[in-house]
C-alpha cells in the first residue's frame, strides 16, 4: 500500500506513570490540532488551515474542500455507511462566542471534495445507512431531516421545550417513516418520542420520572439502544436497554447495563466489533467520583473499563477508530482493531515506540 | 415558678392584703392564673382608691414593687426574659426588665405600678403611681446606673450607642456558648432586648391595625403608637443588629436555638441574619415568589424553604431568565457561596443574550464595579449588551460595537444609520426602541414623540384599539435572542420595511492575533479597570491566587463538551464549543479540592462545584484549536 505522504499516523505509548490501564496517544505528522478526519483504512483526511480552507489529502495530493474566513473551524463527521462527509463550517468560531450559532452545513460523498451545502443548524447526523440527513435549528428548536436518496424530499420536527435554551434533542430513524427523538416537556422533563411521517403526529413512548435524567438513542445494523442517565445527584441510575430495530416496541427491550451511578452516556454503539461505548461513572469501582471510558458486550453484558484518567468528557467514534480526547491529546481505545487494518503505519508505529 | 425569682426585699410581709396570695397546691396552672388575675383586679382597685402622684421624694422614705405586683409580672412575663434573674440577688436587674418592658401583668404591659412606701410619717403603705413616676423616684433611691444605661439607649443616643456595641458572631460552639452567657450576665442586654421588642411590637402592630375596625380607636391609636416607635428605632438599628438582637433575645434562654443560627454553614440562614450580602438570595427568592420588590420576611421565607428542601433549587430560581437546566441543589448552592466571592446584584439571562462572551465581560465588570441593575424579564439582556457596547464605545473601538439600524433618508437619498443596543432599557438612548422611535418620527415625519414598544408576537393583536395607534416592535419570543431576533415594525399598523438591521458582534475576548491584540475584550476589560491579569497554569498557582485576593476572580474559555459533558458531546476530533466562564472560589474538604464555577451559558445565581481536571481538560482541548496556541486562563485582582 502506498502511504498517504500527509497521513502519517503512529502511536506512541504515553501514558501516565500510574496508569493501570494504558492507551496509546495518536500522533501524525500532520499537527493533531489541524485534522478533522481520518479514514479507517488511512487513505485520506480533511484537516483545516488557520487561513480558513478545509483540505483534503490524499495520496500526494491535497486539494482545498471549502474556503472560509481565516480561524474559521470545522467538524467532519460521517457513518459507518461510508457513503458521505458532513462538513460543518463556523466562520467565527473564536470572533463570535455562541453555543446556538448556526453553522453551514454541507454534505460530500465519502472522502470527496465536492460539496454542496444543505442547511444551517448545528448537530448534523447521518441516518438510515447515510440515507438521510438531520440537524437541529437551537433557535427555532426545529429539527429538519433531508432525504439524500431522493433529492427535494424532507421534513422537520418542532420540539416543545422552552425551558432549556441550551438542549440538542437525540434522534435516529428506525426507517423511512418513524423518527425517534428526545425532547424536554413544560417542565424539562425529557422525554423518548416518535414521530410518524405519515400522519405527521408525534407519540410519547418514554418519560423520565423528574427533569433530572436524559435519555440517549444510538442505532447500529438491526439494534437500538436507548440509554437513560441520571444528571443529578437525586436522580441516581443509569441503564442501557437493547431494542430490535425492525420490530421496535417501547415495551419490549432488555437491559443490557445498569448502575446505581450517574454515569455520562455518550454511547457509542456502531463500532464494527458490535460493542457498546460509553463514559461510566467508576465510583462503584474504585470508590471515588470519577468517570471513564467504559465497553459493554450486549452478549455476555461484560463491562470494561478502558482508561484511567478519572475526568474523561468525551469518546468519539472517528470512522471506525474510536477515539478519547483528553488535556489536548487523542488516545485510541481500540488499537488492536487499527492494527488489523491493512494500515502499514502501525509497523513504523512500532518503530516509533 | 414564680418562687425561684422572689427577691428577699419583696417577700410578703406586714401589708394587710385583703387577697388570698398564696394559691393552693392542688390547683392546676391554669387555675392558678384565673385566681391571680381576678386578685391583681382586686388589689388594682383598691390600689386605685390611693392613686398617687409623687413629685417630691421627701414624700416617701422607701419604695418598692409591691410583693404581689412582682408576682404578677412573675406569673405573667416570658421565661427567657425572667432567666436574667437566674441566681441574681440584685433588684436593679428586675428594675431593668421592667424598665424595658420586658415583664407584664395580666394586663400586658405595665403603665400603673402597685407600690409599697414608707411615707414621711413612717407608715407602709400601698398606692398606685404611674409607671415614669415610679422609676423617677426608684433611681433616686436606688439602680442609678439603671437610668444611665437607659439614657445610653434613649433616641439621641442610639445610633452612637449601637456604633459602640459588639455584637459578636461566634464560629466555634465553644465560643458560642461564651458569648451567650457572657450576653445573660451583661447589664446592657435588658435594654438591647428591649429595642428588640419595641421594633418587634411595631412590625406585629402593623399587621393587626388593617384588620381593626375604626370603631377601636383607642387600640388603633395604641397601635399606631406603637408603629410609630419602631419606626423611629429602625434606621438607627443597622440590618444586621437587627436579626442580632432578635436572634439573642428570642433564643436567650435557649443555647442551642441561639447558636445554630450562627454555627449552621447554610449560606441562607447566614444571608438572613444579615451576615451575608442579600443579593446571594434576593434574586432567586423574586424569582419564586413571583415579587418584584422582596422584604426581609421574604428572604427569610426563601432561606427556611432554600435550607429545608434542597431539591428545591434545582428547578427554581431562574424563571424567565433563560440559561442551562436544571440548576444545583440548594445545599451545594450554599457550599459555593460559602467560599465564592463574585459580587452578583442583577440577574442575567444568557439564553437571551445569546453571546456568551458579553455575558462573561458583563459579569466581570459587574464584579469590580459592584453594579446593580433591576434585571427585569425584558431588561436581563439588554444589561449585559449596554455594558459590552459601552466598554468598546469608551475605548474607541468603533468596530466593537457594529449594531446598526439603517434606512433611506428620501430628502438626501443617502443612507443614514444609527447604533443601537438591542432590547428595551431607560438607562441609554442606545436602546433598540429608542433609536427607532427617533428614525419613525424622522421618517414618518410626525410632528409628535414617537415612543416604539415591544411586543411579544402571542400579545400583539392589531385587531385591538390598543395596538391600532402608536409604534409596536414584534418579535417572536420562540426565536429571539438579543443577536438573532428578526422583528415587525408596526407604525399606526402599517408595517415599516424600510430599516434594515446591520452588523455583527465579531470580536476577540482574548486576543487571536498580535495585530488586534489591544482591541480584544479581555484586555478592554483590563484597561477599563486599571487592572492586570496573571495567567493560571495549574492548581498551585490557582490556590495561590485566590490566597492573595478577597475579590479576585479568574476568567477563561474551555470547550463545553468537557465543562458540560452532560449537555454537549463531542462526536469529532477537535471539536470544541468555546464557552467563557469565571472561577470565583475554591472549596478545600479534607484532601478533595473543587472550585466554584460560574460558566457563561449557567444562570449566575447558581454557581457550580466543579473539579479542578475538568476545568483544566476544557482550556487545554480549547488551546490546541487557539491561532496563538493561548492558554486561556487568567486571575484578574
Amino acid at each position: 500500500m502506498v502511504l498517504s505522504k500527509y497521513i502519517v499516523l503512529f502511536f506512541l505509548l504515553i501514558t501516565s506513570v500510574s496508569a493501570e490501564v494504558k492507551l496509546p496517544e495518536i500522533s501524525t505528522k500532520q499537527a493533531t490540532n489541524n485534522l478533522r478526519f481520518i479514514s479507517k483504512d488511512g487513505k485520506f483526511s480533511y484537516y483545516q488551515r488557520r487561513s480558513g480552507s478545509l483540505l483534503l489529502s490524499t495520496n500526494y495530493n491535497v486539494e482545498e474542500v471549502l474556503k472560509g474566513k481565516e480561524g474559521s473551524q470545522y467538524k467532519v463527521t460521517s457513518s459507518p455507511s461510508q457513503k458521505f462527509q458532513l462538513i460543518e463550517q463556523n466562520e467565527n468560531f473564536h470572533t463570535y462566542l455562541s453555543i446556538r450559532k448556526l453553522n453551514n452545513i454541507y454534505i460530500s460523498n465519502y472522502g470527496e471534495k465536492k460539496i454542496r451545502k444543505i442547511g444551517e443548524g448545528v448537530d448534523a447526523r447521518l441516518h438510515l445507512n447515510d440515507s438521510w440527513v438531520s440537524f437541529f435549528n437551537p433557535y427555532k428548536m426545529i429539527i429538519s431531516f433531508i432525504g439524500l436518496r431522493n433529492l427535494g424530499s424532507s421534513f422537520e420536527i418542532k420540539l416543545q421545550n422552552t425551558k432549556n435554551p441550551y438542549f440538542i434533542p437525540q434522534r435516529v430513524m428506525l426507517n423511512d417513516k418513524s423518527v425517534l427523538f428526545t425532547d424536554l416537556n413544560g417542565n424539562a422533563i425529557s422525554g423518548l418520542i416518535e414521530f410518524n411521517r405519515n400522519t405527521g403526529k408525534s407519540d410519547l413512548l418514554l418519560k423520565a420520572e423528574n427533569e433530572y435524567s436524559k435519555y440517549e438513542l444510538c442505532t447500529h445494523k438491526e439494534k437500538l439502544y436507548i440509554g437513560s442517565f441520571g444528571i443529578r445527584s437525586v436522580s441516581k441510575y443509569s441503564s442501557i436497554t437493547q431494542y430490535s430495530r425492525k420490530n421496535f416496541q417501547i415495551s419490549k427491550g432488555s437491559i443490557i447495563y445498569d448502575s446505581k451511578y450517574n454515569d455520562r452516556g455518550s454511547i457509542i454503539c456502531n463500532s464494527s466489533d458490535d460493542n457498546i461505548y460509553f463514559i461510566q461513572n467508576t465510583k462503584g469501582i474504585n470508590g471515588e467520583e470519577s468517570y471513564e471510558a467504559a465497553s459493554l458486550d450486549p452478549k455476555t453484558k461484560k463491562v470494561s473499563t478502558l482508561s484511567n484518567f478519572k475526568w474523561v468528557s468525551s469518546i468519539i467514534n472517528m470512522d471506525d477508530r474510536l477515539i478519547l480526547p483528553y488535556h489536548g491529546k487523542f488516545y485510541l481505545m481500540n488499537p488492536e482493531k487499527v492494527q488489523k487494518t491493512n494500515d502499514s503505519l502501525l509497523n513504523k508505529n512500532k518503530g516509533a515506540k | 415558678m414564680s418562687q425561684a425569682y422572689i427577691f428577699p426585699t419583696y417577700s410578703q410581709e406586714d401589708l394587710e392584703a385583703k387577697i388570698e396570695t398564696t394559691p393552693g397546691i392542688i390547683e392546676s396552672l391554669l387555675e392558678i392564673i384565673d385566681i391571680e388575675k381576678t386578685q391583681y383586679s382586686a388589689l388594682i382597685k383598691e390600689a386605685e382608691t390611693k392613686s398617687l402622684l409623687i413629685t417630691d421624694d421627701n414624700q416617701v422614705k422607701e419604695i418598692k414593687l409591691d410583693p404581689f405586683f412582682v408576682k404578677s409580672l412573675l406569673l405573667n412575663s416570658e421565661n427567657r426574659y425572667l432567666n436574667f434573674l437566674k441566681d441574681q440577688k440584685d433588684e436593679c436587674r428586675l428594675i431593668s426588665l421592667f424598665q424595658n418592658n420586658l415583664i407584664k401583668t395580666s394586663r400586658g404591659l405595665v403603665n400603673r405600678v402597685i407600690v409599697n412606701y414608707i411615707d414621711k410619717d413612717n407608715e407602709r403603705k400601698r398606692a398606685l403611681l404611674t409607671r415614669s413616676n415610679f422609676l423617677e423616684l426608684y433611681f433616686k433611691k436606688k439602680c442609678i446606673n439603671n437610668k444611665e444605661l437607659g439614657k445610653l439607649f434613649e433616641t439621641p443616643n442610639l445610633s452612637k450607642t449601637m456604633k459602640n456595641i459588639n455584637l459578636l458572631t461566634p464560629t466555634t460552639e465553644n465560643q458560642c456558648i461564651q458569648i451567650l452567657n457572657d450576653w445573660q450576665k451583661n447589664p446592657n442586654t435588658p435594654f438591647l432586648c428591649g429595642l428588640h421588642e419595641t421594633i418587634s411590637r411595631g412590625e406585629k402592630a402593623k399587621t393587626i391595625l388593617p384588620a381593626l375596625s375604626t370603631i377601636q380607636r383607642n387600640r388603633r391609636s395604641v397601635l399606631q403608637s406603637r408603629i410609630n416607635t419602631a419606626e423611629r428605632l429602625i434606621p438607627q438599628v443597622p440590618y444586621f443588629q437587627r436579626t442580632y438582637l432578635k436572634n439573642l433575645c428570642e433564643n436567650i434562654d435557649n443555647q442551642k436555638n441561639f447558636c445554630d443560627k450562627y454555627l449552621a454553614k447554610d449560606i441562607w440562614s447566614q444571608v438572613a441574619t444579615g451576615e451575608k450580602p442579600d443579593y446571594l438570595l434576593k434574586f432567586k427568592c423574586k424569582n419564586v415568589l413571583g415579587k418584584k420588590n422582596i422584604t426581609k420576611n421574604d428572604l427569610r421565607k426563601c432561606a427556611l424553604k432554600f435550607k429545608n428542601e434542597p431539591k428545591y433549587c434545582l428547578s427554581n430560581g431562574n424563571k424567565n431568565h433563560l440559561s442551562t437546566y436544571p440548576l444545583e441543589n440548594c445545599n451545594d448552592l450554599s457550599d459555593s457561596y460559602n467560599n465564592s466571592q463574585l459580587v452578583t446584584k442583577y440577574h442575567d439571562c444568557p439564553g437571551s443574550v445569546d453571546n456568551e462572551g458579553i455575558v462573561n465581560t458583563h459579569r466581570l465588570l459587574s464584579h469590580f464595579r459592584k453594579s446593580e441593575y433591576s434585571s427585569t424579564e425584558f431588561t436581563c439582556a439588554s444589561e449585559a449588551n449596554l455594558t459590552f457596547a459601552n466598554l468598546n464605545i469608551k475605548a474607541n473601538n468603533s468596530n466593537g460595537w457594529p449594531l446598526k439600524i439603517c434606512f433611506k433618508n428620501l430628502a438626501t437619498e443617502l443612507k443614514e444609520c444609527y447604533p443601537y443596543v438591542p432590547g428595551a432599557s431607560r438607562n441609554t438612548n442606545l436602546s433598540e426602541d429608542l433609536v427607532i422611535s427617533k428614525i419613525i418620527k424622522k421618517t414618518e415625519r410626525t410632528p409628535f414623540d414617537v415612543k416604539c414598544k415591544l411586543v411579544n408576537s402571542n400579545i400583539y393583536n392589531p385587531n385591538r384599539l390598543g395596538y391600532k395607534t402608536g409604534c409596536h416592535i414584534v418579535y417572536d419570543p420562540s426565536n429571539c435572542t438579543s443577536i438573532h431576533c428578526p422583528k415587525n415594525i408596526y407604525f399606526e399598523t402599517k408595517l415599516i420595511d424600510y430599516l434594515l438591521y446591520e452588523g455583527k458582534v465579531l470580536y476577540d475576548y482574548f486576543p487571536t492575533s498580535f495585530s488586534n491584540e489591544k482591541y480584544a475584550t479581555s484586555n478592554l476589560i483590563n484597561d477599563s479597570l486599571k487592572k492586570e491579569s496573571k495567567l493560571i497554569r495549574n492548581l498551585t498557582a490557582l490556590k495561590f491566587f485566590f490566597q492573595n485576593t478577597k475579590t479576585g476572580i479568574i476568567h477563561g474559555i474551555g470547550c463545553a463538551e468537557d465543562l458540560y459533558p452532560n449537555i454537549f458531546q463531542r462526536i469529532s476530533m477537535n471539536e470544541c464549543k468555546p464557552v467563557p466562564f469565571i472561577i470565583d472560589g475554591i472549596i478545600q474538604d479534607k484532601d478533595k479540592t473543587t472550585l466554584v464555577f460560574r460558566g457563561a451559558i449557567s444562570d449566575i445565581h447558581t454557581p457550580r462545584n466543579i473539579a479542578w481536571n475538568m476545568i483544566f481538560n476544557a482550556v487545554a482541548n480549547y488551546k490546541e484549536l487557539h491561532p496563538l496556541e493561548t492558554w486561556t486562563l487568567y486571575g484578574i485582582k
